[in-house]
């Protein structure tokens, strides 16, 4: 690990960067890769760091949540993986359109009585033909009432393909729902079995740290000084506190580089 | 009455939220969807779930429903029907031989 800041350096697994400037905030930043006023080089945090890589006092923490992503960095898996994975393809694999539908309602004219008419309006026009009377007002009124039924006939179509496709959508994102419900569920029982499996050395952890908590109920900073120690944070700890009688201490019970600032 | 039936975990999660701000508003909470009151703030609060999630909700107008609103027939047949003595008669079948709608007039016919 290397750290820069104001024209200094700092190399080796430990950097004590108190009396200097940057906040533990700022150090963080430049780990995450954000904008910081001092430069951290070091192998890309895993998911870790956002858990338990900044540790400082007025920290929260989930704790099952950070000690399940630690059980990970540890290469332990939950029995749920694979149907996880397998649900998520399959949520994956579900399209939606979510352009703007044109939504098309049938025209209120009842299409038998407009069939009738115009069956009636062709007998008439027949009927002045074949008398050699003037048929034309009888064929003008034929014609319009044949485009009002072909319109309908239209626009009752495209109400009826508006329907379906808008069942066939909410179908599609119910069923995404349900596919979702479960996923969550079998994360909660993923993280459940995680917390199972890395409980027994989380707990001697925090009982190395502070004999007198209860690990499950620790305040946040000693669970997430617990947590760094058991799992493998990858990038380094970035700590405000004076927990540990000093840095290079810190290091050894965490297993890892630690950056020390003030607050 | 509005009804709002959610298509997604984060919709459901909004629609709860505002159910559970908005009890005035709310005429019946179910699960991932609610009847909001017909008033413009239960169409406001329904708006502002469409305009967050798309088409991930859904809006309906509905009204109450008293039974006078369908055809005497409808009524006479369900109350017929449900009253039979054997319990796993089909209707199709128990409609036919008496003076009831087929079940195939009735899904015909808009009410």
């Amino acid at each position: 690990m290397i750290v820069r800041y104001d024209g200094r350096t700092w190399c080796g697994a430990v950097a004590d960067l108190r009396e200097h400037a940057p906040t533990s905030r700022a150090v963080a930043a430049a780990i995450r890769g954000d904008d910081a006023p001092c430069r951290v080089h070091c192998p890309v945090p895993g998911p870790l760091f956002d858990h338990v890589g900044h540790v400082h006092p007025e920290m929260g923490l989930r704790l099952r949540t950070a000690l399940a992503v630690a059980a990970r960095s540890r290469g332990l898996t939950a029995p749920q993986a694979s149907e996880i994975e397998r649900l998520r393809a399959e949520r994956d694999r579900i399209t939606l359109d979510d352009g703007h539908q044109h939504r098309s309602d049938a025209p209120d004219t009842d299409p038998t009585e407009l069939r009738e008419r115009v069956a009636t309006l062709r007998g008439r026009v027949q009927a002045l033909e074949a008398n050699g009377e003037d048929a034309s007002d009888a064929r003008a009124e034929l014609r319009a009432a044949a485009a009002t039924l072909s319109e309908g006939q239209t626009a009752r179509i495209a109400a009826e393909e508006y329907r379906t496709q808008t069942r066939t959508d909410r179908d599609r994102r119910e069923r995404r729902m349900r596919l979702d419900d479960r996923i969550a569920n079998l994360e909660r029982d993923a993280r459940s079995a995680l917390v199972e499996q890395i409980r027994e050395p989380y707990e001697r952890a925090v009982f190395a740290l502070d004999s007198t908590v209860e690990p499950f109920d620790a305040p946040p900073l000693v669970a997430a000084l617990a947590i760094g120690r058991i799992g493998r944070p990858r990038g380094p700890v970035v700590l405000a506190t004076d927990r540990f009688p000093s840095p290079a201490a810190a290091a050894d019970w965490i297993g890892g580089p630690v950056i020390c600032c003030d607050e | 009455m509005f009804l709002v039936i959610t298509y997604s975990r984060s919709a459901r999660t909004s629609l709860r939220n505002i159910t559970r701000a908005h009890e005035e508003t709310t005429v019946r909470h179910l699960g991932r969807a609610a009847l909001l009151a017909g008033t413009e703030f239960g169409a406001f609060q329904a708006l502002r779930l469409r305009e967050k999630h798309g088409r991930d909700v859904q809006i309906e107008r509905v009204e109450p429903f008293v039974p006078e609103d369908v055809p005497a027939e409808v009524r006479e047949a369900a109350a017929t029907y449900e009253a039979r003595e054997t319990a796993t008669i089909p209707y199709r079948q128990f409609a036919s031989g008496r003076d009831l709608p087929d079940p195939g007039t009735l899904r015909e016919q808009d009410v």
